[in-house]
């Protein structure tokens, strides 16, 4: 009994695997995102904002008389099966490109996977610079790179008169993405000629940050940047800074941790005039992004943020390079076809515009195929009446910015 | 009987990939064959000795940094690397071995877990050798002319003889082991510690080597994973959850066999695979894991001796 069970499922599982499952002529995107696990909450908003764009050029009669088909393969957020899924939707499925992968160490396998077995791979969240620094040709991003993420905050400081910091502390926590701000945003301040008082990493999911801002009080610093990817870090940094009486100029928060509502809800008055050097989820004040904002949510009932603003744009930019390739037949001539009009990618989604070039990143890597706007496509925000408004550029902004921080007593 | 079935089984493992050519299918067999050495690593420590370890992806990981950096750093082509990180992890082992077996039962268990994390927070912090949080690629291997044919690494096949060699060495170890005075040694400390001290053994001695033999596996295995994934960090090989997968591919498979952990392996790997197949990609749900987990609980409930352990039970074989 328990023998044949285990022949039939073999049989079942050899024979799932041998027919290509999708027996209509379609084109195929495959896209590993993380559909189980801790991660999977962010697979299921790509989810939704693949399957919005796909209904809608569907709906137009798709790329060249047939429709685009997204193939999500689920890589639990680990790296050896973000592999396996990856070589499965290029040699089983004959996807003709690639997009997803969600978090950074999952992407990078895939980048490899994708590099190695000649398939366009697009980028569409992950934020590691390693992902476009290795010359890998097959590999194109849309979103901007970790080091890129504090332009805004750089020109802000830069731009309005008596906002250079005379002193900074940093605080982050020791993920790529942590590290990665942080020293691109201390390159910067350094070759401005602030000096770095604190440079102090944590690790994620701290419970106590007394003794480290206890250290932070101690230098009085002029602004007080912390990194965290982890809402309860961003918190919990907030929180203990002004208890203890940290009394800077600025609070400046960078990271996924300082963006989300809990920080409005948790802090409460606490939170007013807290930067945030926000994820770039397009423009506010573009008629297209705003439309796409309200579409979105009447057909899903939430707002859409950056990864959701990411996964549309990512299917549009593909569907723009398969109407644009020639598609002969054969899938390696195929592939190269896409890749090629990815190369000539010149147009603008809800994100943003986009355009891969090769230029050097802030912190000297040399990108390939990285979106040329991607220094753009920075923004800082502010909490404001429990709300997070951008202030900075100009261009963005939704509300006038306070500087310096009047609920602060230095 | 059993020396055909060896011979047989010898056959299909070194011709595989040339009767299944698709590579998905190679690659899908080589996972199977790198989660079988782990499996056999942990076998051999959790299953032979008894001693339960919750943090065997040490050992991975170690082996895995070292053959990365010796490759980035100084140039050292992976395949020596791949050995070389199997000692690292051997000689990692010692003092862990001496400090932790120094503790019994749950609270060996519990320090490996320590260990482990002690482990990964040395990885990611110590950037100026393991590149910290962003981790070490490898994105070409050199050249090698094998019987002066060149060898193509974007081909799987090299790829798989490497680990079916790894693996064929693991189980003829493991083998090895059981019949050897260390075998004896680690059947009696699994068995009553206290009676093995009694008649002379030196328990510490004896689960050190063991450990070590172990470590030196899971390290080979972690050499690999560099050399074929290409990428490593320190979440990645450092994790509990691998520790966690590498118990239960030996225990599915059947503690204290010689073919268990293949059996687990192939089990492990291929019913997730049926089950992600089945449910997300044909019905496009999300329930591949609950069947997953059903099946281990299955396992665990009505095969607690393992796959393997049944069916050795049923053939009289030994092994």
């Amino acid at each position: 009994m328990r023998k044949s069970l285990i022949l039939v499922m073999a049989v079942l599982f050899l024979t799932l695997m041998a027919i290509p499952s999708f027996a209509q002529d379609t084109l195929k995107i495959g896209a590993p995102q993380p559909m189980t696990g801790p991660d999977a909450p962010f697979g299921s908003k790509f989810q939704k904002a693949y399957n919005l764009a796909l209904e809608e050029i569907n709906a137009k009669g798709g790329v060249k008389g047939k429709k685009i088909e997204v193939i999500i393969e689920d890589h639990q957020a680990k790296n050896p099966l973000a592999a396996t899924v990856t070589e499965k939707l290029i040699t089983q499925y004959k996807v003709l490109a690639l997009t997803g992968g969600r978090a950074s160490g999952q992407a990078v396998e895939i980048a490899s996977v994708a590099h190695r077995l000649k398939t366009p791979y697009l980028v569409d969240h992950p934020s590691a610079d390693i992902i476009t620094s290795k010359g890998f040709e097959w590999v194109f991003r849309n979103n901007p790179t970790g080091s890129i993420y504090p332009q805004a905050f750089n020109k802000f400081i830069s731009e309005i008169p008596g906002a250079m910091p005379k002193s900074a502390s940093v605080v982050y926590d020791n993920t790529v993405f942590g590290k990665t701000i942080a020293n691109s945003a201390m390159v910067f301040l350094k070759s401005k000629n602030v000096p770095i008082v604190n440079d102090e990493a944590y690790p994620v999911n701290t419970l106590d940050f007394k003794p480290l801002m206890t250290k932070v009080k101690a230098q009085n610093p002029d602004f007080l940047l912390m990194v965290a990817v982890s809402t309860t870090d961003a918190i919990l940094l907030t929180r203990q800074a002004k208890e203890m009486g940290v009394a800077p100029r600025a609070f400046v928060g960078f990271g996924g941790g300082f963006g989300v509502a809990d920080i409005a809800t948790e802090l409460g008055p606490l939170s007013e005039n807290l930067f945030s050097s926000a994820a770039w989820s397009g423009n506010p004040n573009d008629p297209a992004t705003k439309a796409f904002y309200k579409k979105f949510f009447e057909k899903y009932n939430f707002y859409p943020k950056e990864h959701e603003v990411e996964g549309y744009a990512a299917i549009y930019i593909l569907a723009d390079a398969l109407k644009r390739a020639k598609l002969t037949g054969k899938l390696e001539e195929n592939r190269e076809a896409i890749r090629q009009a990815l190369l000539k990618t010149d147009m603008v989604t809800v994100f943003g515009k986009v355009k891969f070039g090769n230029y050097k990143g802030p912190l000297g890597d040399q990108y390939t195929n990285q979106n040329i706007y991607s220094p753009d496509h920075s923004v800082l925000a502010q909490w404001r009446g429990g709300k997070l408004l951008n202030v900075y550029p100009k261009s963005n902004a939704e509300i006038d910015v306070v500087f310096p921080d009047p609920t602060v007593k230095r | 009987m059993k020396k055909i079935v060896i011979a047989l089984s010898l056959i299909l493992l070194f011709t595989a990939p040339l009767i299944v050519s698709a590579p998905f299918f190679v690659h899908l067999m080589i996972m199977v064959l790198m989660w079988t050495v782990l499996g056999a690593s942990w076998n051999i420590l959790g299953g032979f000795t008894g001693q339960v370890s919750f943090g065997h992806a040490t050992f991975l990981g170690a082996g895995a940094y070292t053959t990365m950096i010796l490759y980035l750093k100084l140039g050292i082509a992976p395949w020596y690397g791949i050995p070389i990180g199997g000692l690292v992890a051997a000689l990692i082992a010692l003092p862990i071995g001496f400090i932790c077996f120094r503790l019994r039962g749950p609270y060996f268990a519990l320090s490996t877990l320590a260990v482990a994390e002690i482990i990964r927070l040395v990885a990611l912090n110590w950037e100026s050798l393991t590149n910290g949080p962003v981790g070490l690629l490898i994105t070409t291997l050199p050249d090698v002319t094998f019987r002066g044919r060149s060898i193509d690494w974007e081909n799987k096949i090299p790829f798989y003889y490497i680990i079916a060699i790894i693996t064929l060495g693991s189980i003829v170890a493991t083998y090895i082991m059981s019949r050897t005075r260390l075998g004896a040694y680690s059947l009696a400390i699994r068995e009553d510690i206290d009676s093995a001290e009694a008649i002379g053994i030196n328990t510490v001695q004896a689960r050190v080597a063991a450990l070590s033999l172990s470590a030196f596996f899971a390290g080979v295995a972690g050499g690999f994973y560099a050399m074929y994934l290409r990428y490593i960090d320190p979440d990645a090989v450092f994790s509990i959850a691998l520790s966690i997968e590498m118990v239960f591919i030996a225990v599915v498979g059947g503690l204290t066999t010689v073919a268990g952990p293949l059996i687990g392996a192939i089990v492990l790997v291929a019913f997730g695979e049926i089950f992600r197949e089945i449910f997300l990609v044909h019905f496009k749900l999300v329930g591949h894991l609950i069947f997953y987990g059903l099946m281990m609980m299955i396992v665990i409930r009505y095969l607690p001796e393992g796959i393997w352990g049944r069916l050795r039970l049923r053939f009289g074989s030994q092994h």
